[in-house]
């Protein structure tokens, strides 16, 4: 009971009196605490107990609280003796033991902990104590033996010093000795050097004594030698530089002397780059001259040798082609090499081009420890124009090539083993020339032009045929007077175009697809882009080719010369695009298809994988425009399906073309229409206009010129088109069914006369005609023998308008499109250009004025187009529309109303034509 | 308002019809009648857009109407060509007594007289007159182009003389080698400048200096048949032809047509410019088609579009008119092509003329004697003004 109180109480005072205000002593105590306590980190949380200051601050004093600072025991004490019960007390009595005892046990084990850990403490030090000194007795003993060392190295170096001095003077000497000899002698060997033309020999020795002369020049004795030194080897620099820009000397004598004179150090490196690329360009433009007189008189060589990439020998203008070539890699591009190299080497890159070079042995040795070192910026320069040389030496050499590959003017002459066989030699040639590979880039751009060159072929092979095409055309232009059998001509010619597309050019095509060609292995291109060139140009071929006709015969506004060829011309090619369109297209895609484009991506998989859908077949050709896919319906049934992957695809193309060569034939056709309507209607119009119609005598005594000359055009037209465009079946066809329009025209006729008035009788009474023929546009729909006129209501008005039955025929009729597209038979062509015809007549004779004679001239007219030009119109309805309304508007503009010819006259001069 | 039109039948054939120029309220047309045998008519008609109504003022006229020119400025004078049997066509002027109308400015269907004031007869070198040209540039209006086959003549007109005189004639020459004549001809409304067709040529004419052509267009047509001024930008002109072709030509460049149409499948007889939105063209053929159609791309509005349409996102204002106006029309602005067809006609058209009056009213009329009044769709004039 009272152990609790005793072990509270003691602090009570203390605390007490540490709390005393004023006691500096505690203060400093309490100052001292506080930066332990903030040195171990414990702050705040264990402050609560062990500084009161702080725990009073934090906590109320409280004397109850056995934990608080201002805990009373006596308090605490009473109030638990009144607030408690007895076993509450003892229970209370009993925990506070066992906490007493257990704080006790607590604070034995940490004293004795600490006592351990001081007793360690001490024995650790004792033993450094021991250790520490046994070291420095032996630290001792090091440092003597070291002193003695270096005493005794001393001495000996001591000892040895005279020796060596001798020695080095001995030597020294020795070696001025020999170079003063050297130097002596120096005039005399360079005679003899330069006796013997060893002029490098000269230039090595004067190079090694160069900097010695020029250091002691100013004593007598040597200047002399300098001097004379000097001469001898200025002679020798003008003979090199001679050499250098000498006609004869050769590429590698130049170089050699370049060397020299960079030893010589006589020339700004600058300048000697420049002499030397000019020099070097001199010389090789010489060679290239005597390369190419050699080539040409290079005659065939009679040994056969045997290609290596086809088993076959190659055939003589190959093996010529090849000797050519061979020959001029071999000299002019090989010396060409060699001048790069040894120029890299001079000025631009010493140690790389020096060992690049086992092969010229002689070369290597010249320039071996020669460089010459130039300023940055020189050096860029000097390598830039070495570049620029490279460039334009490349460049010549394509064209030399080019030139060699010429595209023969024939097509069928040209040889693809040659262009695949020179090619492919260069290409060896060239990669074998590491310097110009390096500077130049020579190999990518002979590739490239070996690619382009190949495309070139392409395009003009199918250009070629293309440019035939039209050449024959020119023929027929120049003997369209005579009659040409134009259906045979565009089927020849179609046939000829497939031919020779297929048995002539798709072989040549084929043979540059030959898969071990080297170019192509090295090249970023292979096989497979070449088939895509082919196949790109026999795309633009054909669309070219369209967008040619069309052009050809309809010359765009700002073309230089707009004459187009004759109508015929015209014709002609509708019908040749449209020959292409119905097979000819197919058979050659699918020729060209079996033969070359099957064989894409062999290389790749032996399953063609589905390709991505093609683009929409658009070409943009070389006029700019745009060719859209043509018209669907022209396919041809009658091709068999396609059985690959690729060719499928291909096949599926063709009709696309073939479309589009449909929609030129319709498309040349319409213009072939327009340009004859241009032509009739222009003749009608002047007819027109220039006649005065109000004094012509009357009764007419012919037919009208103009007339005539339209009929004789339409025969022509008809016999034309009749040789190229079918008739659709319910057409009038030819010369023999004249005689039926004839006979029809007289059955209407006749039907008139059963009214009353015998033909014969006309003439008795022309006015029973006049109804006929002027009232169709008055009194009765129109159509021959719609009702006979002459059955309808008689006489009234003699030709007054009136709207009323004008409104109503017009009505029944249909409007009629004379502008625009043309069907594509000749029904339909004819029936157009009759129509426009008719109704340029019409619209001309409404702002004309007659006479009677004029009338009668103009129903002489109207009569010879109903028996002539009707065979040629199928609409029989407008035809005679048209007709009637020239008259019925003659009739009505003609001042006072005209009698009407008799039928005798005109039938008597209706038949003058024929 | 409805925009149907409106059709009126005439008892003669016709081929001309003009705007009455010096009536600035009503939509007035003349209207001459065609026929060779029988005494012609002058009609006035007057269209009523609210009650979509034609009346008519006729005038007795002894000869078949070829052209009508109606004078700039005074309504009741107007110019006849006309052709007598066995005489070359040629010209009057006449002056009407002025026709009586309703309240509302309709006409009274009723028959009128005019008196002839100045005659114009062709001479020696003017074979024939086929057409009159008022002069637009001067106000005076006292002197007019008489246009024949081969020569143009200009004439100085005197209301107190009964003849005129002509002060120049101009001898037209054909470029290709056919012998066709002058076709057609426009006056250029800012200048002494004159556009003619002839064969298939266009030649413009400088009256200063009319010995050389000012500047030709060698095959503009098969064969030229009708031409106009663009009145608001005079360096465009539009012609038509037998190829049934429209074309617009810059004056300043003509190696290619700056705009062709190609809309009828007849002759083109006559091209129009609208007076007041050039961007709305008529033209009528032997097709008998009416087309309207918009051709703002080379019109001055597409200028003046540029213009706005750059400053459009700047103020807010503008932002509310193009709702707005997207609210009206639906769509936005207006773009080339056909606006619309006119199927009033069963026979050739060979006159179609803007109203003076109205920009958005013309009329047209075909060879059966059949006139046609007819208004810019409602949905186009909306694009236009809003």
């Amino acid at each position: 009971m009272p152990s609790p109180a005793t072990s509270q109480n003691p602090p009570s005072p203390d605390l007490a009196a540490d709390a005393q205000p004023g006691s500096r002593a505690a203060a400093r105590q309490q100052k001292r605490r506080d930066l332990l306590k903030s040195y171990y980190g414990i702050g705040e949380r264990g402050g609560g107990t062990t500084t009161p200051k702080k725990a009073a601050k934090d906590k109320l004093p409280d004397p109850l609280d056995i934990d608080n600072h201002a805990f009373n025991a006596e308090l605490h004490l009473n109030k638990l003796l009144n607030e408690m019960s007895l076993p509450d007390l003892i229970q209370r009595d009993n925990f506070l033991i066992t906490e007493i005892k257990q704080l006790d046990g607590d604070m034995k084990t940490l004293v004795y902990e600490n006592y351990n850990k001081f007793i360690s403490a001490t024995d650790t030090i004792r033993s450094m104590k021991t250790n520490v000194e046994n070291m420095e007795a032996e630290m001792d003993l090091l440092s003597q033996s070291m002193t003695k060392f270096n005493e005794a190295s001393g001495a000996i170096n001591r000892d040895l010093m005279e020796e060596r001095k001798k020695l080095n003077q001995l030597n020294s000497v020795d070696n001025l000795l020999k170079k003063l000899h050297f130097v002596f002698e120096l005039p005399s060997r360079l005679h003899e050097c330069v006796d013997k033309g060893q002029y490098s020999q000269a230039v090595r020795y004067y190079a090694r004594v160069a900097s010695l002369l020029d250091r002691y020049q100013h004593m007598a004795v040597f200047k002399k030698i300098t001097e004379e030194c000097r001469t001898i080897i200025d002679g020798v620099s003008k003979l090199v530089k001679d050499k250098l820009h000498g006609n004869t000397s050769s590429l590698s004598e130049i170089a050699e002397s370049v060397g020299l004179l960079l030893r010589l150090n006589a020339t700004p490196p600058a300048d000697l780059a420049r002499e030397y690329r000019e020099a070097a360009c001199f010389r090789l433009a010489k060679i290239k001259q005597t390369c190419l007189a050699h080539m040409h008189d290079l005659q065939l060589t009679q040994q056969v040798s045997a290609s290596d990439l086809t088993e076959e020998p190659l055939p003589p203008d190959v093996r010529l082609a090849m000797d050519r070539i061979i020959y001029f890699d071999d000299h002019y591009v090989r010396d060409f090499s060699e001048f790069v190299e040894s120029y890299t080497g001079y000025f631009l890159q010493p140690n790389e081009a020096a060992a690049m070079s086992p092969e010229s042995p002689k070369i290597a040795e010249a320039k071996v420890n020669v460089f010459s070192k130039l300023s940055s910026e020189q050096q860029v320069a000097v390598r830039g124009e070495l570049v620029s040389t490279v460039d334009s030496v490349t460049k010549q050499y394509i064209e030399e090539v080019e030139k060699l590959l010429q595209i023969p003017e024939d097509i069928t002459k040209l040889s693809p083993l040659a262009y695949i066989h020179v090619l492919d030699r260069m290409h060896k040639d060239v990669q074998s020339m590491e310097p110009l590979k390096r500077i130049g880039r020579m190999d990518k751009r002979v590739n490239a032009m070996s690619f382009e060159l190949l495309s070139k072929v392409v395009t003009a092979v199918f250009a070629k045929i293309k440019k035939e095409f039209f050449n024959r055309y020119k023929d027929v232009t120049a003997a369209s007077s005579e009659a040409t059998d134009l259906n045979r001509f565009v089927k020849e010619l179609n046939s000829w175009m497939k031919n020779t597309l297929i048995n002539q050019y798709l072989p040549i095509l084929e043979r540059f697809v030959s898969p071990n060609i080297d170019f192509m292995k090295h090249s970023v291109f292979g096989t497979d882009d070449i088939l895509d060139q082919i196949q790109r140009g026999l795309d633009v071929f054909w669309l070219s080719f369209t967008e040619d006709m069309v052009t050809h015969n309809d010359p765009p506004r700002e073309a230089v010369d707009r004459t187009p060829p004759p109508p015929v011309v015209t014709l002609m090619m509708s019908r040749s695009a449209l020959d292409l369109s119905l097979g000819t297209v197919e058979g050659v895609m699918s020729a060209y298809t079996d033969v070359l484009f099957s064989r894409k991506g062999d290389g790749e998989s032996a399953v063609p994988t589905p390709r991505v859908a093609r683009p929409q077949l658009t070409v943009v050709t070389a006029s700019g425009g745009t060719v859209a896919t043509g018209m669907g319906s022209g396919r041809v049934g009658t091709h068999t399906p396609p059985v690959s992957g690729t060719s499928n695809e291909t096949m599926l193309r063709a009709r696309d073309i073939s479309g589009i060569c449909k929609a030129t034939a319709q498309r040349l056709l319409t213009i072939y229409v327009e340009r004859l309507n241009v032509g009739l209607t222009q003749i009608i119009q002047i007819h027109m206009e220039t006649t005065d119609w109000e004094r012509l005598p009357e009764p007419p005594t012919a037919l009208s010129e103009a007339w005539t000359s339209i009929l004789d055009a339409m025969a022509h037209v008809d016999r034309d088109v009749a040789q190229l465009y079918q008739d659709d079946g319910g057409a009038r066809a030819g010369g023999g069914d004249r005689l039926n329009a004839r006979g029809r025209d007289l059955a209407s006729r006749t039907k008139v006369s059963s009214s009353g008035h015998s033909r014969t009788g006309s003439s008795s009474n022309p006015s029973s005609h006049i109804h006929h023929s002027s009232s169709g546009n008055f009194r009765q729909p129109v159509g021959v023998g719609g009702g006979g006129g002459a059955t309808g209501k008689p006489g009234g008005g003699g030709g007054k308008f009136d709207p009323m039955w004008s409104n109503i025929d017009k009505l029944f009729a249909e409007r009629v499109e004379y502008h625009g597209p043309v069907e594509m038979t000749r029904t339909a062509v004819l029936t157009s250009v009759s129509r426009v015809i008719l109704k340029c007549f019409v619209e001309l004779v409404r702002v004309a004025a007659f006479n009677a004679g004029g009338f009668q001239q103009t129903q002489l007219d109207v009569e010879l187009l109903k028996t002539h030009l009707w065979q040629h119109c199928s609409d029989e309805r407008l035809f005679n529309s048209l007709l009637d309304e020239v008259l019925t508007c003659a009739f009505r503009r003609c001042l006072p109303d005209p009698p009407y010819l008799d039928y005798g006259i005109i039938d008597s001069l209706v038949s003058t034509y024929n | 308002m409805d925009t149907e039109g409106s059709v009126y039948g005439l008892d003669h054939q016709a081929r001309c019809l003009k705007a009455q120029l010096g009536e600035g309220e009503r939509s007035r047309f003349f209207v001459g009648t065609q026929d060779f045998k029988h005494p012609n008519e002058l009609h006035l008609i007057d269209y009523d857009e609210d009650e979509s109504l034609i009346t008519t003022h006729k005038i007795p006229h002894e000869f078949e109407i070829r052209s009508i020119a109606p004078h700039p400025a005074q309504s009741e004078s107007v110019i006849t060509v006309f052709k007598e049997p066995l005489k070359a066509p040629k010209a009057t002027l006449w002056r009407l007594a002025s026709p009586e109308s309703d309240a509302t400015g309709k006409l009274r269907n009723d028959t009128g007289n005019m008196e002839a004031v100045v005659h114009i007869e062709p001479s020696d070198h003017l074979a024939a007159i086929d057409d009159i040209l008022w002069d637009p540039s001067s106000s005076k209006y006292n002197r007019v182009l008489a246009r024949g086959k081969h020569a143009l003549a200009l004439f100085a007109l005197d209301e107190a003389k009964a003849s005129a005189i002509a002060t120049t004639v101009i001898p037209v020459k054909s470029i290709d080698s056919t012998s066709r004549g002058v076709a057609c001809a426009s006056w250029n409304p800012h200048a002494d400048l004159i556009a003619t067709g002839v064969g298939a040529a266009v030649l413009g004419i400088d009256l200063r200096t009319p010995t050389r052509p000012a500047y030709e267009i060698p095959a503009a047509h098969t064969s030229v048949r009708c031409i106009d001024y663009n009145p608001i930008k005079p360096q465009t002109i539009a012609t038509g032809g037998t190829d049934g072709f429209i074309r617009f030509w810059d004056t300043r460049s003509l190696v290619q047509p700056i705009k062709e149409v190609s809309d009828h499948t007849h002759w083109v007889w006559t091209v129009s410019f609208n007076r007041i939105y050039d961007q709305l063209f008529l033209s009528a053929g032997s097709d008998c088609r009416v087309n309207l159609q918009s051709i703002i791309s080379i019109s001055s509005a597409a200028a003046l579009s540029d213009i706005t349409s750059s400053s459009d996102n700047e103020d807010a204002y503008s932002a509310d008119r193009t709702s707005s106006r997207d609210e009206f029309s639906g769509n936005s602005k207006p773009t080339d092509g056909l606006v619309c067809t006119s199927d009033h006609h069963e026979d050739s058209v060979y006159a179609a003329e803007w109203s003076a009056a109205d920009p958005w009213i013309y009329a047209s009329v075909s060879y059966d004697g059949r006139v046609a009044v007819n208004l810019v769709p409602r949905d186009h004039k909306y694009k236009i003004i809003l």
